[in-house]
């Protein structure tokens, strides 16, 4: 009698979960045919899911660039999605950022990427600003904060035990987080607490959590398509147009433009930049609230242990990573009593941290002085500065960055 | 009438294949409802507060 039941039961369950598998290959195909044709440019879902991340990373010709504002305060004309926007030298951005990104959200985004990360170039983009904080705000990263990604950090198959440790010690440490979350909060303790009784309950709950990742992952599908559905005009194909790229008069012209267009401030600053935020010291954030505490947070914040974490799983998925910082604007900090030699700690700090994971770093610090390098305080890339950080995207992708 | 209805239809599911397919078609009812019901995601975030670096 029983089985009378089970049969039917199996047999809904296996339709079911062919109907889903087939779904799931038939939005795939509809993501890849967008991904290929789509522009660079910034979606919203990218910051959402990564459906659409997974599938850029199987396209030979996309490069995934992860990072923060200094992506997304785009300055027109010379950013990345700009200047390679026909895929002059073989190869495009796709570009996934959102202001206030920090290491702990990069390193789950990249996480997220699961298997196929593995022997893939990224680029992880970040500046000296996010080294300001003694750790990033708890509201920040609850707007950051991802369901899918944490899931797919915490009960990854790439990374190891001990990574999943250290990112889980650092997640508990937002607990308004995981409120709702009771299942993922169990995991990260367990993973969090070093006694091989929480070893065994974390492994004990491994499986409903991988389950409850594909849930996360098949809603993610959803989300993907529904997004693309509404959208068919990126479905438009971008031409490809082969091009040699002239990186001095493209420096020349952005480094004249932004001449042009910062010629109110003594620091280099666009205009605009320079009277909405610094001109008026009280709209200044930094004059306001930097101090020595700021300066000490340079090399105490808990960013480093954020960005080994971030190192860390991206060793353990096997990625080929640039990491591209940017420079302080000496001029501006000098001011704020940020002296060359705290400067020159950071860089060597930075330096050796990437350096022991045997990863190429670009920090751009031999441009600290030049003005028209940054748009403002936190480093934002300006002009000309896109066009050093284009030229070392440009190299990273084509395997000539010395 | 009814009765006979009836009638017909429990010699009918009486019937091991007709009683398969029936419950298989039961149980993939429930699994669509649950689907349905739960299947769309929240993938919404606490409102965004920027910590400007």
């Amino acid at each position: 009698m029983k089985l009378n039941h089970l049969l039917p039961a199996l047999g809904a369950i296996l339709l079911v979960a062919a109907a889903l598998s087939g779904g799931v290959l038939y939005v795939q195909s509809v993501e890849s045919q967008y991904v290929q044709a789509m522009a660079p440019q910034f979606l919203r879902v990218n910051n959402v899911g990564n459906a659409l991340q997974k599938i850029a990373l199987q396209q030979p010709d996309r490069l995934l660039v992860y990072g923060s504002s200094e992506i997304v305060d785009e300055v027109r004309g010379y950013t990345a999605p700009e200047v390679f926007r026909t895929f002059p030298t073989g190869f495009a951005p796709f570009e996934i950022a959102q202001g206030g990104e920090n290491s702990l959200i990069l390193a789950q985004e990249v996480a997220s990427l699961g298997p196929d990360l593995r022997g893939k170039k990224i680029v992880i983009s970040f500046t000296p600003s996010m080294f300001f904080d003694p750790m990033l705000f708890t509201d920040t990263y609850a707007g950051l904060f991802v369901r899918l990604n944490v899931y797919e950090l915490a009960f990854s198959t790439q990374l190891s035990y001990a990574t999943k440790q250290e990112a889980a010690r650092r997640m508990l440490q937002y607990p308004k987080t995981l409120e709702n979350e009771p299942l993922l909060r169990f995991a990260l303790e367990r993973l969090a607490n070093d006694s091989p009784l929480d070893h065994a309950l974390y492994y004990a709950v491994w499986p409903v959590g991988k389950l409850q990742t594909i849930v996360l992952e098949l809603q993610d599908q959803w989300e993907a398509i529904t997004f693309l559905w509404a959208r068919p005009e990126l479905q438009v194909p971008v031409p490809h147009v082969p091009a040699v790229i002239d990186w001095q008069a493209l420096e020349v012209k952005a480094e004249r433009e932004q001449e042009a267009n910062a010629n109110n401030n003594p620091f280099g600053f666009d205009n605009t930049i320079w009277v909405t935020r610094y001109q008026n010291p009280t709209s200044d954030r930094y004059s306001l609230t930097f101090d020595q505490a700021a300066i000490t947070n340079l090399q105490q914040s808990l960013e480093w242990t954020d960005l080994d974490i971030l190192l860390r799983t991206l060793k353990d998925m096997g990625a080929q990573p640039l990491i591209l910082s940017r420079p302080f604007n000496a001029m501006y900090w000098e001011a704020r009593g940020v002296t060359a030699q705290d400067r020159q700690a950071y860089y060597d700090r930075l330096s050796q941290v990437v350096a022991s994971y045997g990863m190429p770093l670009v920090d751009f610090h031999d441009h600290e002085g030049d003005k028209y390098f940054s748009t403002d305080a936190s480093s934002h890339t300006s002009r000309k500065g896109w066009v050093y950080v284009d030229k070392a995207m440009d190299q990273f992708f084509h395997g000539t960055l010395r | 009438m009814i009765k006979q209805w009836t009638s017909f239809f429990t010699g009918l599911y009486a019937n091991p294949w007709v009683r398969t397919v029936t419950l298989t078609l039961y149980y993939l009812a429930i699994l669509l409802g649950l689907i349905l019901m739960y299947g769309k995601g929240d993938f919404s975030t606490p409102s965004f507060i920027y910590q400007a670096f």
